[in-house]
């Protein structure tokens, strides 16, 4: 049985499992409709949601959420008033970090681990990380199941999908809200820093391999699945970081398909 | 009921500023009518208001006989927008037939076929010509069997030739399937050559009328404010020497 006999590796498997249901095609959607950097700066926003925790004694991940769901909602007001989510994620990124500096200087040296919040450790995830990355896992499929045609048609044109009755501003918010719960239900697994690499690499490898949209979203799929197994074995086998092993595969699985001519 | 658009004194405000000012206009069925206007002229609101996605001031707007939001959500409006930035969505040409509707991938093929493109079906759209891209467009809007196609600046970025070939398809389409068309343009040539009614439309309706009647150097200038000069371009060949 091996490794496999833990329960911390039957764990990590089971959260690997659960990530590479929805992760994938969260990102095929983040890439392509140009969230990328946006869903970095909703990831690293909760750094300051983790210091706020440590300054006040609150479970960080609590507030953790708390600090990715107003950035995530402020990013979906701020492009309501016509200000590009780049620009308002460069602002938020750099506040929401320099808040979480702040209060990590006055909470007076760290009483968490914080290095595992910011590179994560999949081999430290219990059985509860566990049914909480199910549940967003679930809300995802749902988001995606409902919300598909109106997803498509306003990646490919935000014109035609509100002139087709689509409400482009809703989707935008709750995919933007769905970032921000993924990016902590994924904390303790991947990071803060790591997580932004997975929230873009299988997407970003999906939308560049594929012609179709079918072929781009099961491409994200195989690619997010082949990153998140196979850093996995890579830090079971060679005794690795986790987090990093995942990363490191899904770059260049990425740098890989720079190369590939379609 | 003999009109697909029927404004009556419509009044649209964006802003704190008036777009569109007392426009009275109707469309009869059958018809290739072109808008044309300056740029800020209010040519693309209008169609919006048809679409239903503003709401005017004030004003009666029917289409189809219907109001815009309820003839919008039949289906029996066609729209194909402005060429928008690149989406980084990978998507072939007949995923975007099938875009924003209910049409089986029969159906799709059926109307990339009737546009003359159905060999396109599986090619990025991204990497399709100008021409290409504005038929497969047009295959999506003629796809659900719509009464009235919306098609704003559908030639704008095509080269000469294509533009005549998509004016013949659209009298193509009229003739074969009585699709009304209502289209925005600056291509005084094309709209004199192929649409039996041109409304000029800068903030109020200007004139409407015969291309013969509106398109004139005294008519044009008037609309866009300025003294307006025509430049007679001979046709292009199929290789594009003139």
């Amino acid at each position: 049985m091996g490794i496999l006999e833990f329960g911390f590796a039957r764990n990590s498997l089971l959260a690997s499992a659960v990530m590479a249901l929805f992760l994938p095609g969260l990102s095929f959607f983040i890439v392509t409709r140009r969230l990328s950097f946006t869903g970095v700066g909703i990831s690293h926003s909760a750094f300051g949601g983790l210091a706020l925790g440590v300054l006040v004694g609150i479970n960080p991940l609590w507030a953790a959420v708390g600090f990715a769901l107003v950035v995530a909602l402020a990013l979906a007001e701020a492009a309501r008033r016509g200000v590009p989510e780049d620009t308002t994620t460069g602002v938020l990124f750099a506040g929401t970090m320099a808040l979480g500096v702040m209060f990590l200087a006055v909470a007076g040296g760290s009483r968490v681990d914080l290095w595992t919040y910011l590179f994560g450790n999949i081999l430290s995830v219990s059985r509860g990380d566990i049914l909480v990355l199910a549940v967003i896992c679930v809300a995802c499929v749902a988001f995606g199941a409902v919300s598909w045609k109106g997803l498509l048609l306003s990646t490919f044109d935000e014109e035609l999908a509100r002139a087709g009755g689509v409400r482009v501003g809703l989707l935008n918010t709750l995919l933007l809200v769905l970032v921000s719960f993924t990016v902590v239900g994924c904390l303790k697994a991947v990071g803060i820093v790591l997580l932004s690499g997975l929230l873009v690499f299988p997407g970003a490898v999906g939308a560049r391999l594929a012609v179709s949209c079918r072929a781009g979203f099961v491409a994200s799929y195989i690619v997010g699945a082949l990153a998140i197994f196979g850093g996995l074995a890579l830090s079971f086998t060679l005794n690795l970081p986790s987090g990093a092993s995942i990363i490191l595969v899904g770059t260049l699985l990425f740098l890989a398909s720079l190369f590939v001519r379609r | 009921m003999n009109h697909a658009v029927s404004v009556s004194d419509l009044t649209v405000r964006l802003g704190g500023q008036e777009v569109l000012s007392g426009v009275s206009m109707s469309v009869q069925k059958g018809w290739i009518a072109g808008i044309m206007g300056p740029n800020g002229g209010g040519k693309t609101t209008l169609l919006r208001v048809l679409l239903g996605m503003i709401t005017p001031e004030s004003g009666e707007v029917e289409v189809l006989g219907m109001s815009p939001k309820h003839a919008a959500r039949t289906g029996l409006v066609g729209y194909l927008p402005q060429r928008s930035v690149q989406s980084l969505l990978p998507v072939t040409a007949l995923e975007v037939v099938r875009m924003g509707n209910h049409a089986t991938r029969r159906e799709a093929l059926e109307a990339l076929e009737l546009m003359g493109v159905a060999d396109l079906a599986k090619r990025s759209f991204w990497r399709l010509s100008g021409g290409q891209a504005q038929r497969v467009s047009l295959a999506r809007v003629v796809v659900s069997n719509p009464g009235l196609a919306l098609l704003d600046e559908p030639s704008t970025g095509i080269d000469t030739v294509s533009q005549e070939d998509f004016y013949r398809l659209l009298l193509r389409l009229r003739e074969e399937r009585g699709i009304t068309v209502l289209l925005t343009s600056h291509d005084v040539g094309a709209i004199s050559s192929y649409v039996d009614q041109v409304f000029c439309l800068n903030v109020r309706m200007h004139c409407h009328g015969p291309a013969s009647r509106c398109l004139t150097r005294e008519r044009l200038s008037e609309l866009y404010g300025r003294d307006v000069d025509f430049i007679y371009h001979p046709p292009e060949d199929a290789d594009g020497h003139t």
